[in-house]
């Protein structure tokens, strides 16, 4: 914004006007002074804002393509969809991973079933969960890694320090470490994505499975670079 | 050559297995050699393997069920003979009788014991589906492999849905009260102002209830269309708006079913779940989900802007995310108009903001806009 004004200024002292576009490149289209984010919870929009609140005066960002407030709008299936995407085919992202959430309904649904028909169970609550939405959210939280490797170059050489993580970093990289995991699983024709992300989140719901190797495997490479902690800064 | 006569008994016989006897029509003339004139045509129509599978399964059926009538009718004549009495008096009952005499049994469970049925009866019934003259089956639930409990699954969704249709306030758009004048004529008595006032207060009342609806018809008895807005003339709100390169008119009627027309296209013409969702969006914020219809129409920016005379018009289609953002925007704003109450909650979720961002121009010297290339040395 400061380059644009500043712009401005040496253009129109010449002769002949021509806008040239020096706008800083990282620049948002929304001015962060006078645009804050909408409220995109239905419940929360029927009631009325607080006194004190900026949007009171301020603008309001547009709605994203993907905050539609639907009801079942799901923060970690979106991310998912979002850590899932390859070559911007959001709707395609988006079938893998709702036809993955299918396979699991489907295959709870028939150990449900053959849990209720068992004698040896008779009598008792039927514990297998049904609902693949929190299947998944659950599953996602067990891979949530807690510290991450970040290469830090000192003297030239580089290290592997690790490094505290936000919970949604962590709940990204927990996302990408499976992505990867199936993605390299999935042969063209022969095995689909879709299906190993559902035996993967099956497996990461009981604490088991490749992703939840991987987070080990991550937490003991953490272990063993203790040592170069001090060259976090 | 087989194929050829299955077509043909198919598309003679146009609900071939409907019953029994029709199948066996359709065996019998499978078996005959087809006439002359269909082997040379071409138009010859092949069948599925599903229903070749069908047919199959049909015939042998039919041909089991048969064998095993005839096998029923000489047992029960044995029995008559074995136990001394006519066929004529031999039932059921009787042949029970006889069975449990002649074959006694220490077991309990009725699954062990000896039993002798009509095959009708005690075998398992052969499912039968209609097919139409091409060959196919009739109703796209035969692929459920149980039409009938799925239509019946379907058919109580519908109910259940109209039932919860059902339960929503009355739609009061584009009409008003009757006033005291009419009123007073309707009933026939004298209403003062201040009992209109009652009545008034209590049909809001009734109105404002969430499943008001179901009442409608009692409502609307007391309710008059607006001056200029009766149902060929509604009230409308139009707007042009754009996204990216995608400029809209969208015009937005009051008191609608909630259809949708966009370039002619319905809202499930739209493949992508994200472009029913954005299109939706103003109608959740605003509460108005069904209750109102858009009409729209779009049109590129860039192809109504003037070319370089040497250069051919290229030829430009509305994005398939920008055109729903940018009815989303002009959706917005026409409800704002319609429904003042909704104004807060649209301004406050994003809606009535036009999105302005665009596609940032590609520099010189790089591949993009924000891409370089990759640096060699040499």
């Amino acid at each position: 914004m400061k380059a644009a004004v500043s712009c401005c200024k040496v253009s129109s002292g010449l002769v002949s006007y021509r806008w040239i576009s020096c706008s800083s490149a990282t620049s948002s289209m929304y001015d962060a002074r006078v645009f804050r984010d909408p409220i995109l919870d239905t419940n929360e929009l029927r009631k009325p804002l607080n006194a004190d609140d900026e949007r009171n005066f301020l603008f309001v960002k547009s709605m994203k393509s993907d905050e539609t407030p639907v009801f079942y709008r799901d923060h970690v299936i979106d991310k998912l969809v979002r850590v899932c995407i390859k070559d911007g085919k959001k709707e395609k992202a988006r079938k893998n991973v709702l036809s993955a959430l299918e396979t699991i309904k489907r295959r709870q649904y028939k150990a449900w079933l053959k849990n209720e028909s068992s004698p040896d169970t008779a009598g008792e609550a039927n514990k297998v969960e049904l609902d693949p939405f929190v299947i998944a959210r659950k599953a996602i939280k067990n891979c949530y890694p807690l510290m991450k490797l970040q290469g830090v170059t000192r003297g030239g050489t580089t290290y592997q320090v690790p490094f505290p993580i936000e919970q949604p970093e962590a709940e990204f990289r927990a996302m990408k470490s499976m992505r990867d995991i199936c993605r390299g699983r999935a042969k063209h024709g022969e095995t689909h994505f879709k299906d190993i992300l559902a035996n993967e989140l099956l497996a990461a719901y009981q604490n088991e499975g490749l992703t939840i190797q991987a987070k080990q495997e991550l937490h003991k490479t953490c272990e063993a670079n203790r040592a170069y902690a001090h060259y976090r800064s | 050559m087989l194929r050829a006569a299955f077509t043909r008994s198919l598309s003679t016989t146009s609900s071939l297995a409907a019953t029994s006897s029709a199948a066996t029509s359709a065996s019998s003339t499978s078996s005959a050699p087809p006439p002359s004139s269909d082997v040379g045509d071409l138009s010859v129509r092949r069948i599925s393997k599903a229903l070749e599978t069908y047919l199959r399964n049909s015939k042998k059926n039919v041909a089991m069920m048969e064998r095993h009538r005839v096998e029923f009718e000489t047992g029960r004549r044995h029995l008559a003979s074995m136990m001394g009495i006519s066929v004529h008096e031999l039932n059921q009952e009787a042949i029970d009788r006889a069975i449990e005499y002649l074959f006694p049994s220490g077991l309990s469970d009725p699954k062990a014991k000896p039993v002798m049925r009509p095959p009708d009866e005690i075998l398992p019934r052969f499912q039968r589906f209609t097919f139409d003259d091409e060959g196919r089956p009739e109703g796209s639930r035969f692929f459920t492999l149980s039409p009938k409990v799925y239509g019946l699954l379907s058919d109580i969704g519908i109910k259940t849905n109209a039932v919860m249709n059902d339960l929503e306030p009355v739609n009061l758009s584009g009409s008003q009260w009757m006033s005291a004048e009419k009123l007073k004529k309707k009933l026939g008595e004298r209403v003062s102002p201040q009992m209109y006032g009652q009545l008034l207060i209590a049909f809001d009342h009734l109105a404002s209830q969430p499943a008001s609806s179901i009442e409608s018809k009692f409502i609307m008895e007391y309710r008059e269309p607006l001056a200029a807005s009766t149902e060929k003339n509604r009230r409308f709100a139009t707007v042009r708006t754009h996204c990216k390169d995608t400029r809209t008119n969208v015009t937005v009627y009051d008191a609608g079913k909630g259809k949708f027309e966009i370039d002619g296209l319905a809202l499930y013409d739209f493949r992508h779940l994200q472009a029913r969702e954005i299109l939706l969006a103003p109608l959740i914020v605003a509460n108005l989900l069904g209750r109102v219809d858009v009409v729209a129409t779009s049109e590129c920016i860039s192809t109504t802007l003037p070319e370089a005379p040497n250069k051919t018009q290229v030829e430009r289609l509305p994005g398939q995310s920008s055109l729903p953002r940018a009815v989303r925007h002009g959706v917005a704003l026409c409800l704002a108009a319609l429904h003042p109450e909704s104004f807060e909650s649209l301004r406050l979720s994003g809606l009535l903001t036009l999105d302005p961002r665009k596609k940032e121009r590609s520099k010189v010297n790089q591949p993009g806009a924000r891409a370089k290339w990759i640096w060699k040395r040499r």
